[in-house]
């Protein structure tokens, strides 16, 4: 079985808007969570939330692109650019032998609601760049455009886990053969009026700060950003002598098949398993698990119950951390974001902590960290389990040549 | 950048780079300045700068006369 890394990363998100940022205010603590600035007071039941502040979108596109990508493609763009760049990719690669797989959930919202919104209160035209512009797919295409990517390329919407979806089929991709190498994660820029107001209506936004695994937890907060990594053999990364970010040895999927917003333990706990069994591994094995962590009193739940489901005795010890109370929930780019985060730790050998909360004890997690730990650990998961029950689960094992 | 004094009346739509997708959007953004309408066959035909503006002009004319009730085919 060929063995595949990661050797190159980019980002935007609310803590960072290249890696290094990303892991220095990671590692610090260092939280984008901010006031929203744009919707009038008494609008929302909440007043935070993480978005990308100071995006030069100019600073990325090109003057083809310029036109066509709104936000969330621009996202893509700019994350991809520095991935590529970073592992030299496309030096090394035919376009033909290479994947792009992005997980997106909500499209080109920005392009398409102003729109939308005109037409239904107004009536009159469409601009004519509504479609392009708005394909949840956007991201993928003109990612593939700029960088001669002919490989098999797609978007996947699993909502809150199509970031750790599109990465772990990469993975597959690559492992099987069917390609050399690949580009996946995901990109999301969905913080419309429209989107926060869905979001108000179904009263699951925190009126104060994420907070995972906290006895008075109240709720998630609302993200955006992007994440892409590379993926190639470890064998011909080694050989070309690329910089290697960790090992990705597992991917489980699983669905609850059970409800639309409240998650069924067995689902996640099935795609914990299933991404050990594909990684070989056990989980005894596991030194960190970066948790789907939304801090709402019903995933920090299940995924607590999930836990104690796989790790048997080994939960209560098992050191375990959500970085969404930093850079929020990205929706369909939190499951990319996060699995950077989780194989930077890998890499550095420190596991980012959940702050100064008083955790939970009804999780019956002691594991769960408060202030980063230093540990070499070798092997984490990296968890995604999205609304409506789609689950996605990476395994990372630390690098060591 | 293609310099503004270096496009003729019959340089064409494509030795300016202009692809599909921007002559549907500069016929929207022409449309929507001078409040006519470019029919859709004319749009397939237009290949030069002069095309357009003719296509322009025949929708101007076209929204007068109708403006003064004259109807034309």
């Amino acid at each position: 079985m060929r063995r595949v890394v990661l050797t190159g990363a980019g980002c935007i998100t609310a803590i960072g808007q290249d890696v290094d940022t990303f892991q220095a205010n990671l590692f610090a603590g260092l939280s984008g969570i901010r006031e929203i600035e744009d919707v009038a007071a008494g609008e929302l039941h909440f007043t935070k939330m993480a978005s990308v502040r100071e995006f030069v979108a100019a600073d990325w596109l090109m003057a083809s692109q310029a036109k066509l990508a709104e936000r969330s493609a621009s996202f893509a763009i700019a994350s991809a650019r520095q991935a590529l760049t970073a592992s030299g990719l496309m030096q090394a690669y035919a376009g033909d032998d290479v994947a792009a797989v992005f997980g997106c959930s909500t499209g080109g919202r920005s392009a398409e609601e102003p729109e939308t919104a005109k037409l239904y209160t107004q009536g009159g035209r469409v601009h004519p760049l509504t479609v392009p512009r708005s394909m949840a797919s956007a991201g993928t295409s003109l990612v593939c455009i700029e960088h001669g990517i002919t490989g098999p390329a797609y978007a996947v919407s699993t909502a809150c886990a199509s970031g750790a979806h599109a990465l772990g089929q990469a993975f597959h991709m690559v492992r099987s053969g069917m390609v050399e190498a690949a580009i996946a994660g995901g990109h999301e820029a969905p913080l419309t009026y429209g989107f926060l107001k869905s979001w108000d209506s179904l009263h699951v936004v925190s009126p104060t700060s994420c907070r995972p695994f906290a006895a008075d937890r109240d709720g998630m907060t609302l993200g955006e950003g992007a994440a892409m990594m590379t993926l190639e053999t470890m064998d011909a990364a080694v050989a070309r002598g690329a910089t290697i970010l960790a090992e990705i040895v597992g991917f489980g999927m699983s669905s609850d098949g059970h409800h639309m917003t409240q998650a069924d333990p067995a689902g996640p706990a099935a795609a914990m398993s299933r991404a050990l069994r594909d990684a070989r591994a056990t989980p005894a094995e596991v030194g960190y698990v970066n948790a789907h962590g939304t801090g709402t009193d019903v995933n920090d739940r299940a995924e607590a119950d999930a836990l104690h489901r796989v790790f048997g005795q080994g939960a209560r010890k098992i050191p375990v951390s959500s970085t969404k109370r930093l850079h929020g929930h990205a929706m369909g780019a939190s499951g990319a974001i996060e699995a950077l985060a989780t194989a930077l730790a890998l890499r550095d050998g420190v596991l980012p902590g959940n702050g100064e909360i008083a955790v939970d004890d009804a999780l019956d997690l002691q594991g769960i960290l408060r202030e980063n730990m230093r540990v070499d650990a070798s092997l984490a998961l990296s968890n995604s389990f999205a609304f409506g029950g789609l689950n996605a689960v990476i395994a990372l094992r630390r690098f060591v040549s | 950048m293609i310099p503004a004094k270096s496009i003729t009346l019959d340089s064409t739509l494509e030795s300016l780079a202009i692809d599909s997708l921007d002559r549907v959007t500069l016929a929207f953004d022409l449309e929507e300045k001078y409040g006519v309408e470019i029919p859709e066959a004319k749009l397939h035909q237009i290949t030069t700068v002069r095309d357009v503006a003719v296509a322009v002009e025949q929708a101007l004319t076209k929204k007068q006369m109708t403006a003064r009730g004259v109807h034309t085919a």
